[in-house]
């Protein structure tokens, strides 16, 4: 873990985007702050509809039309969502880049893997055929999946695979910030864990921030060290991962820990009542309240703040305390 | 002791391939999607059948409901062969078993009401107008939807998806099954709605409910099953009372999915203990062992034969020659996560 | 437009000749007199029956064949399917004047005739929209999920299929009605139309008879070949924006050039 002291790589700030879907606004992000540094590995973990996907879309740059975004995306401490698409652009893939949800189902099927690995590093590299071949196989080295096949179609390549050649797509100009958005949801728990282990080894080797989203808390835990929770649209709380397991301190955090099947303990594993709010109209109070077994009248009235409390953020009025087992 | 609710016995189902002939008729290559599977279901009893995608348990689940025909092989249900029966005499069977499907975002028609979903089975079997109302109720009553009066009029896209699943259910045991084959039934849900669907499946086995739960999440099969079948590439390599298998898992497969599971504790890494390999083609797949080319301690004589189903403790089998003679290194067996 | 459906408000009778020849548009002839001395208003509004009536049915025919066979070929699949493809396949490939002009000239220039012949021509299309429809509805769970229960393939077909699938022939049928008014147009003007009813594609062809392109008579010429292409474009724009609609496929909504918004900071963030 960098010392605070250094200034972040890549820093969010009061990230909000809202959706207007005609007969008015979704407000999918309300809010949303977090700081990286080189080599950090930070896991954004939530069920549908929470906003994890819209994060780092918003990161990227790639929301749709009706999107508004407000906030601060800092990347080496310059804003560089103030500008729109434009400001973003150069960004794109050769300093934040990302493997999207279904990567692995979104290549061409009528062009080979090493050609559509190697778009990118001839878009933003100018490279030649030669170097960018050579880039390829590099990549694909790096990402566990033999050079030769490079001249293969996708759909000659299981799921795993074609994950791996989309992280290898996402590594091509050697960005400094990488965005994982649910990178083992469809694959086989044995394919998962080899893709966890690459992606700590990714990012242990080359030095890359990565961003690992996802609604499998055991899976994120796996690959990072700081995990954020989100719910309705906020970060709910923030902190080390080892801490985060063991001693949640968001209602929300110990309900979804406590959601996580385990054999053996049948009778302990408990779903959550309810569902998320509707976000089409303003959050009033807490957007956990409804389904929050410790809620209280404040809790329906007022937002809770952000808390901060050495490593942790959590954004609850009475978080429980640090250290008590739950 | 009585007859099983329901047997496979020997069960193949092989899919032609190849693009169709001048008048729909098909090439000659073809995948072999299931093998050989035996499998008995007593009544009362939950049995998962564990395994990947693409390892053909979803095929098996359609082809005990009749939407899809066995090669070869039968499906036996309260003593009757179904293999080869007519649309006429299956009939009645198709209300006996019910399947509930993976994905309820698409299994209820956006055009129906909740309630004329759920009464729609009971058109088809021709049940008297008069009860539909209070079987209606009473099926959505039983799946957690209470009051009913909230639902019935209500559309699928007004419910959540795991809303959406109870109606599902809820329209299947209007039906009085016997055998409810669920297709991973939680794994398009939110995490935190999936254990309170399971315990809804696991609670109709009161009602004398037999459940075969398909899916992939070993760990929350667990929760609810009494026996575990393990398939890989089309086959069953282990089978036996859930603890046994969990705790003496004798397959190297099955050893490997419980070591893949992602331990919530980070300080505990997951390091699967399987070999980097694929999965055979199943156009063409190979004389012996299929899971040989990512197996930890394959050997070559695992190459030979397919390895048959051998009793490794009471109840329990598994089909490695190499778990019959107890070769299998003796590491502690993988526990699954638990904190 | 849709008044025009209602022809029988013509101010003239259709046969009554008022003069020998072309006369220009006066107040009591608005649209002025054709070659014939007929009343070129009346004429195009009588015609307006003729040609939406013949679209309209033709449209029809060519939708009751097509979306059967489409329905039937997609739900059943198999054999069934591949030998209805075939003869759709064929009906596809067949050029569509010659065929018509065959017709006319083997059963005859009767009204009737030519809807069938439109309708014959034009039914492959439909099939094949409707067929891949139908195949892609049938794949969606609650459909399997209904067949498991042990519901008849007519129950299914009625209950789910057709309603799901009815909303895109809808939409398609109101694009065949455009082709079928254009095709009646181009057989009229060919000279193989009903000679006993008067259509637009009849006035156009009467007028370069008559000759009123040489006699500089616009008001015969003009007329009729606008009607023409009005309701075509408006058949046209609407069913294709039917289509827009209902077929998810073809939404390209997505493509836009134009990002995202950003909302300009306002006032300094203080984070600790």
């Amino acid at each position: 873990m960098t010392t605070p002291a250094a200034a972040p790589l890549l820093e969010v700030r009061d990230l909000g985007v809202d959706f207007d879907i005609g007969h008015g606004q979704l407000h999918a992000v309300r809010g949303v702050s977090f700081a990286l540094h080189a080599r950090d590995r930070l896991g954004i973990v939530g069920e549908s509809g929470c906003g994890k996907s819209t994060v780092v879309l918003a990161m990227m740059g790639l929301l749709p039309p009706n999107a508004e975004v407000s906030g601060q995306v800092l990347l080496n401490g310059v804003d560089i969502l103030a500008g729109g698409d434009s400001s973003m652009r150069p960004h794109r893939w050769r300093d934040i880049s990302m493997v999207f949800q279904g990567a692995m189902n979104a290549f061409n099927p009528v062009r080979t893997i090493g050609d559509q690995i190697a778009e990118p590093i001839r878009m933003h590299r100018k490279a030649s055929r030669r170097n960018a071949d050579n880039r390829v196989a590099e990549l694909l080295e790096m990402v566990g999946i033999p050079a030769a096949r490079a001249a293969r179609y996708p759909h000659e390549f299981s799921g795993g695979m074609r994950q791996r050649a989309a992280l290898a797509m996402a590594l091509a100009c050697g960005p400094k910030v990488l965005l994982a958005d649910e990178p083992t949801t469809a694959l086989d728990v044995i394919v998962q864990a080899e893709i966890l282990q690459l992606l700590r080894r990714v990012s242990d080797d080359l030095g890359v921030a990565l961003v690992f989203i996802s609604h499998d808390l055991p899976a994120v835990a796996q690959v990072t060290e700081r995990v954020a929770v989100m719910y309705a649209g906020r970060v709910v709380e923030e902190a080390p991962v080892a801490r985060l397991v063991t001693a949640p301190r968001h209602p929300y955090t110990a309900a979804l820990l406590a959601a996580i099947p385990r054999p053996g303990a049948a009778a302990t594993v408990r779903s959550i009542p309810g569902e998320p709010p509707r976000l089409d109209t303003p959050v009033v109070g807490c957007a956990f309240a409804p389904r929050c077994p410790s809620a209280a009248e404040l809790c329906r009235i007022t937002e809770p703040a952000n808390t901060f409390d050495g490593d942790t953020v959590v954004a609850c009025h009475f978080a429980m305390p640090a250290g008590l087992p739950r | 002791m009585n007859a099983p609710l329901l047997q496979l016995s020997e069960l193949t189902v092989r899919y032609p391939l190849g693009g169709a002939g001048f008048f729909g008729r098909s090439g000659h290559r073809v995948t072999h999607a299931v093998e050989g599977v035996s499998l008995t279901v007593e009544a009362g009893q939950i049995v998962a059948l564990v395994g990947e995608s693409g390892c053909g348990k979803s095929t098996v689940a359609r082809t005990i409901v009749g939407l899809q025909h066995a090669t070869s092989g039968r499906v036996i249900f309260d003593g009757t062969d179904l293999t080869g029966l007519r649309a006429r005499a299956l009939r009645p069977y198709r209300r006996a078993i019910q399947l509930v499907h993976q994905d309820p975002y698409d299994a209820l028609d956006p055009r129906m009401t909740v309630r004329a979903i759920v009464e729609e089975g009971l058109r088809i079997h021709h049940v008297p107008r008069a009860d539909h109302d209070a079987i209606v109720r009473g099926a959505l009553e039983r799946v957690g939807l209470t009051p009913a009066d909230l639902v019935l009029d209500r559309f699928p896209h007004q419910l959540s998806g795991g809303q959406r699943q109870r109606v599902a259910i809820a329209a299947a045991i209007a039906l009085t099954p016997r055998l409810l084959v669920a297709d991973e039934p939680v794994s398009m849900l939110d995490v935190s709605v999936r254990a309170s669907v399971l315990g809804l499946i696991e609670d109709l086995r009161r009602d004398g409910l037999a459940v075969l739960l398909i899916t992939h999440d070993l760990a929350g099969a667990v929760m609810l099953a009494d026996r575990l079948a393990v398939m890989y590439f089309g086959r069953i390599v282990e089978e036996g009372p859930v603890g046994e298998v969990m705790d003496f898992p004798a397959h190297p497969y099955t050893r490997a999915l419980l070591s893949a599971i992602p331990s919530p504790d980070p300080a505990v890494r997951t390091v699967p203990d399987v070999v980097a390999g694929e999965l055979p083609d199943a156009v063409h797949p190979p004389p012996g062992c299929a899971f040989a080319s990512r197996c930890p301690v394959a050997e070559p004589r695992c190459g030979g034969h397919v390895p048959p189903l051998i009793e490794v403790g009471s109840g329990h089998r598994a089909a490695c020659i190499l778990a019959a003679r107890g070769l299998i290194p003796n590491a502690p067996a993988p526990r699954p996560p638990s904190f | 437009m849709v008044a025009l459906l209602a022809p029988v408000i013509a101010p003239t009778p259709v046969n009554t000749g008022f003069s020998n020849g072309f006369a220009a548009p006066t107040a009591a002839h608005p649209l002025g007199l054709d070659g014939g001395g007929f009343d070129v208003l009346t004429r195009l509004v009588h015609g307006a029956q003729t040609s939406l009536l013949v679209g309209t049915i033709a449209a029809l025919v060519g939708m009751l064949i097509g979306g059967t066979v489409g329905f039937v070929a997609g739900y059943f699949g198999g054999r069934t399917d591949g030998v209805l493809m075939r003869i759709t396949d064929y009906f596809l490939v067949i050029p569509d004047i010659p065929l018509m002009i065959v017709a006319a000239a083997v059963f005859g220039q009767s009204l009737t005739n030519i809807m069938i012949v439109i309708g014959l021509v034009y039914w492959a299309s439909t099939a094949r929209l409707i067929r891949a429809q139908v195949m892609s509805v049938r794949q969606r769970t609650f459909v399997t999920r209904v067949e498991a229960m042990g519901a008849s393939p007519l129950f299914v077909l009625t209950r789910h299929v057709v309603p799901q699938v009815t909303p895109l022939l809808v939409a398609n049928t109101v694009l065949m009605v455009a082709n079928a008014i254009f095709a009646e147009t181009y057989i009229s003007f060919l000279g193989l139309g009903d000679p006993s009813v008067v259509s637009w594609g009849r006035m156009i062809q009467d007028a370069l008879d008559q000759g009123a392109v040489v006699a500089g008579a616009w008001w015969v010429v003009l007329p009729p070949g606008l009607a023409v292409t009005l309701v075509v474009l408006a058949a046209t724009i609407a069913g294709q924006g039917m289509e827009d609609t209902l077929n998810p496929r073809l939404k390209v909504g997505h493509l836009a050039a134009r990002r995202f918004r950003v909302r300009p900071l306002h006032g300094a963030l203080d984070r600790p």
